[in-house]
């Protein structure tokens, strides 16, 4: 038997053995597992592990020696492998960065293929809304009712209207996310509003479609790539030169995408936007004719997947930016880096975990004595401020986007 | 240029923390990147200076000592360098001491009333008690590990377990104390051992001394601890109990304070392997000293090149998961690492410095040239004079410039500091934290001098 033929044998026997072979953008996950050296270290940081402890979710090395390297019976995994809410802490103090979440995703994606029983039903429901939809939330049926719920959030928010536009060749595609698109809408007004006082030439999809994130986390590959490459051909054919978003989550996986398929466009968070094409100076000068709001005390909220997933300096920008602004005061809570559990897709199917999670940011943001929390995302937003609210708590919880729009004037 | 600043470390250990947090106070701007936790955050949490004099199998009562020895018969090893005023001159043994203890004093007083609050004293060798029942020598320690007296002959010592924590086997480690206590001094009467149930998840196993960590850092942790505890010590009458490092993270030494005064006995904490709790808090406090300076980590960010002109290192660009950026600085201290943190790389081409490719040499500053990392270790697994290849690292001269093959520093603006260093092998002189301690305070205040002086 040649070589060929022998390779041409074990393809064909792999389906009916239940392998699926690592595509080429996996290896590097998987070379990265390889290397883990199986120390703990990330036991002691893991938000899961403090939460729930290593019997209910057996913590990242256990994932990496473990849980990974069973093919093809990677579904025995299943109870402990979609509790990991893809903070990213393992990798980062991890002395080889072994890169967990791709690794969870890469595992995931196996069972959803082999055992598509064993993915918990929460996250079915999910998928199915995005292959109805290609939205990760399910889109306002009645048009007109979409459009009153926006206004009434806009007022609640004090914010004037900005009229949507698509426009070929504009500088920048600004892309809300599926959460700012059909529920947090405000956060998606607040960014139009905010880009459109500085006078930048932005354009709205046509359409819009998911960054293909909540897929990925699934296990779903086919359906992630699938949107990845849509909205690829979205950005190309509207010839823009860089992508905007106000979703933590959508910054790391499309800045993740768009290196590994060379989509050529670089993609900011709406604040490293901010903080590093608008600049300081020209915010500085925006705020101060724009202090019309009271004093308020402020504490923030670092999402996973833009500090972790994206790069640290990004709550750096956040803090910069916040303290150009007349009358907003910064306090620490000491945890701003610490996951809101909400990520991973963990609160589609294990809610009890997530906001076992979140239990931790709570006391201290109480503590800070802070009137106010802001998060550069909708996600955790909407995570922390439930979950503030179940304690009792009066501290109002904005999205970063609407609190800095807020801020600034509303006639130039 | 996304950051301009005056220092850039690289390495986020004890000696980049360090390094970084004088330079800070000294009033610089310093950016200091990390890719991960390396050695410190492995590490017991207790801070050797030095352990054993290199080669000799009976460990140093009294750490100054050995600092003298160690000038007089290693005038390569990191310590002596900070005894030299210039190069080229013999070692001074008291400046050595003086410098040395200048960083303990620096670290004890920056990390006062933290999680990582340390006792002991540079003058004096602690041997501190492991989770085996066997000891080491150390300096410093942290506080809930710590006892004022240590047991007398009337006293009675408990070893207490936990139920479903595997990493800990009181009745064993009671035999190994007991086997390891030299005749004729002063020891507890008596060491007993039991198991302790305190559960954070309510099961009674499959624990984790951080969970377990966590949870005495709440409420009913603590009061479940104090409870267990002190039925055993009415049981057996015992005025001490060791327990493994879990009396908390952020609260451990308040948690310790009420768990004596709830149950009458001195409860201190024993060392334990890595990565321990008392490793965390120690990382935990030294980051809170860096940032307290003003000093900005950029956690997750990996130096990938340093770029240099003429006899200046002057621009850094580093890696973050999606992001890479540039940052322009005055100065550098390198203090990346052994092969842990991957300072130092070692594969079938040879160990290689990971950033600069900057000469490698080893603890009498013989060039490694490409020997295999193989070639750099003994026979025997286990001997006093260890293994050469924890040796091995970057030369350097005495302001810790590493420097060239003809000992000329590679650039004016770059300093080294920590387990990147050659000349020192902290496995078996058990120097490890104390070097990179006592380096990272030379070069970080090297640093400040060298920007000051420049601008």
């Amino acid at each position: 038997m040649s070589e060929e033929e022998a390779y041409r044998t074990v393809s064909a026997t792999l389906e009916q053995e239940r392998i699926i072979p690592f595509k080429t953008d996996e290896l590097e996950v998987v070379r990265s597992a390889e290397k883990c050296v199986n120390c703990g270290l990330c036991l002691n940081h893991c938000p899961v592990v403090r939460a729930v402890g290593v019997d209910r979710f057996s913590g990242p090395r256990s994932i990496a020696v473990e849980l990974s390297r069973s093919p093809p019976d990677f579904w025995s995994t299943a109870d402990k492998v979609y509790l990991c809410t893809s903070c990213g802490t393992c990798r980062e103090v991890c002395p080889f960065n072994v890169n967990m979440p791709d690794i969870v995703n890469m595992v995931r994606a196996r069972i959803f293929k082999q055992r598509p029983d064993l993915v918990p039903r929460g996250l079915r429901a999910v998928r199915e809304t995005i292959a109805k939809y290609s939205l990760a939330f399910e889109p306002w049926e009645d048009p007109n009712e979409k459009t009153e719920s926006r206004d009434a959030r806009l007022q609640a928010a004090g914010l004037p209207f900005i009229k949507d536009r698509t426009v070929k060749g504009a500088e920048v595609l600004f892309y809300p996310g599926c959460q700012a698109e059909e529920r947090a809408q405000e956060v998606k007004e607040a960014a139009k509003f905010i880009l459109n006082y500085f006078g930048v030439d932005f354009t709205l999809l046509e359409e819009m479609s998911c960054c293909g994130l909540p897929s990925r986390l699934i296990g779903d590959d086919e359906t992630s790539r699938s949107l990845a490459a849509r909205l690829r051909e979205k950005v190309n054919l509207l010839g823009v030169k860089k992508i905007v978003t106000t979703c933590a989550g959508c910054t790391s996986n499309l800045s993740d995408m768009s290196v590994r398929d060379n989509w050529g466009v670089p993609v900011y968070h709406l604040i490293e936007f901010l903080a590093e094409e608008i600049g300081l100076e020209r915010l500085s000068e925006a705020f101060t004719e724009g202090s019309r709001a009271g004093e308020v005390l402020t504490t923030i909220h670092d999402p996973c997947h833009l500090i972790r997933h994206t790069s640290r300096q990004i709550s750096d920008h956040v803090i910069a930016v916040l303290n150009l602004i007349p009358n907003v005061t910064v306090v620490p809570s000491g945890v701003a880096d610490s996951c809101c559990g909400g990520g991973g897709m963990v609160g589609y199917h294990s809610r009890d975990v997530a906001d076992a999670v979140v239990a931790y940011n709570l006391g201290p943001i109480s503590a800070t004595k802070a009137n106010r929390l802001v998060a550069p995302c909708p996600l955790c937003t909407a995570q922390i401020e439930r979950n503030l609210f179940n304690t009792g708590s009066d501290i109002q919880v904005d999205d970063l986007a609407v609190f800095i729009a807020q801020r600034l004037p509303q006639e130039r | 240029m996304d950051i301009e600043t005056d220092l850039v470390v690289i390495g986020g250990g004890m000696a980049g923390l360090v390094a970084g947090s004088v330079a800070a106070e000294a009033g610089l701007d310093v950016v200091l990147l990390r890719k991960g936790h390396g050695a410190t955050a492995q590490s017991s949490g207790a801070i050797d200076i030095i352990g054993y004099v290199p080669g000799a199998t009976a460990y140093l009562m009294n750490p100054v000592e050995g600092l003298h020895a160690l000038s007089a018969m290693c005038p390569f090893h990191p310590y002596s360098a900070l005894g030299r005023s210039q190069e080229g001159v013999p070692s001074d043994p008291g400046r050595v001491v003086s410098r040395v203890h200048s960083s303990v004093q620096w670290l004890k007083d920056k990390s006062s009333g933290s999680c990582g609050a340390l006792k002991g004293d540079l003058e004096e060798n602690i041997q501190a008690v492991s989770l085996l029942g066997t000891s080491k020598p150390t300096c410093l320690i942290q506080e809930t590990m710590w006892n004022d007296t240590p047991p007398s002959h009337d006293s009675v010592i408990l070893f207490a377990g936990l139920r479903g924590l595997p990493d800990f086997n009181p009745s064993s480690a009671v035999k190994a104390f007991m086997a390891n206590r030299p005749y004729g001094e002063e020891g507890p009467r008596k060491a007993v051992s039991c198991i302790l149930d305190v559960s954070s998840s309510g099961k009674p196993f499959n624990l984790s001394q951080i969970e377990i960590a966590q949870f005495v850092d709440h409420d009913a942790g603590l009061s479940a601890l104090a409870n267990s505890i002190g039925g055993q010590v009415l049981k057996t009458g015992a005025d001490y109990v060791a327990v493994p490092p879990i009396l908390g993270v952020e609260r451990a030494r308040e948690n310790r304070r009420q768990l004596e005064e709830m149950t009458g006995a001195t409860v201190f904490e024993l060392t334990a392997f890595p990565p321990s709790v008392p490793g965390l808090r120690l990382q935990t406090s030294l980051e809170a000293v860096f940032r307290k300076a003003d000093g900005r980590l950029l956690a997750g960010h990996e130096a990938t090149e340093v770029r240099q002109a003429g006899d200046l290192v002057q621009v850094i660009a580093a890696r973050a998961p999606r992001r890479t950026i540039e940052i322009r600085s005055t100065a550098v201290v390198l203090a990346s690492g052994k092969f842990l943190a991957g300072g130092l790389v070692g594969d079938e081409r040879g160990v290689r410095e990971s950033l600069m490719g900057l000469p490698i040499v080893d603890s009498d500053l013989i060039p490694t040239g490409d020997s295999r990392p193989q070639r750099l270790t003994g026979v025997i697994p286990l001997s006093p004079e260890g293994h050469p290849l924890f040796g091995v690292g970057l030369a350097f001269d005495s302001s810790f410039h590493p420097v060239a093959a003809d000992g000329s520093p590679i650039a004016q603006n770059l300093f080294a500091a920590g387990s990147v260093l050659a000349g020192y092998n902290y496995a078996v002189e058990k120097s490890g934290l104390g070097v990179a301690l006592a380096t990272g305070f030379a070069a970080g205040a090297n640093a400040a001098a060298y920007v000051k002086g420049v601008q």
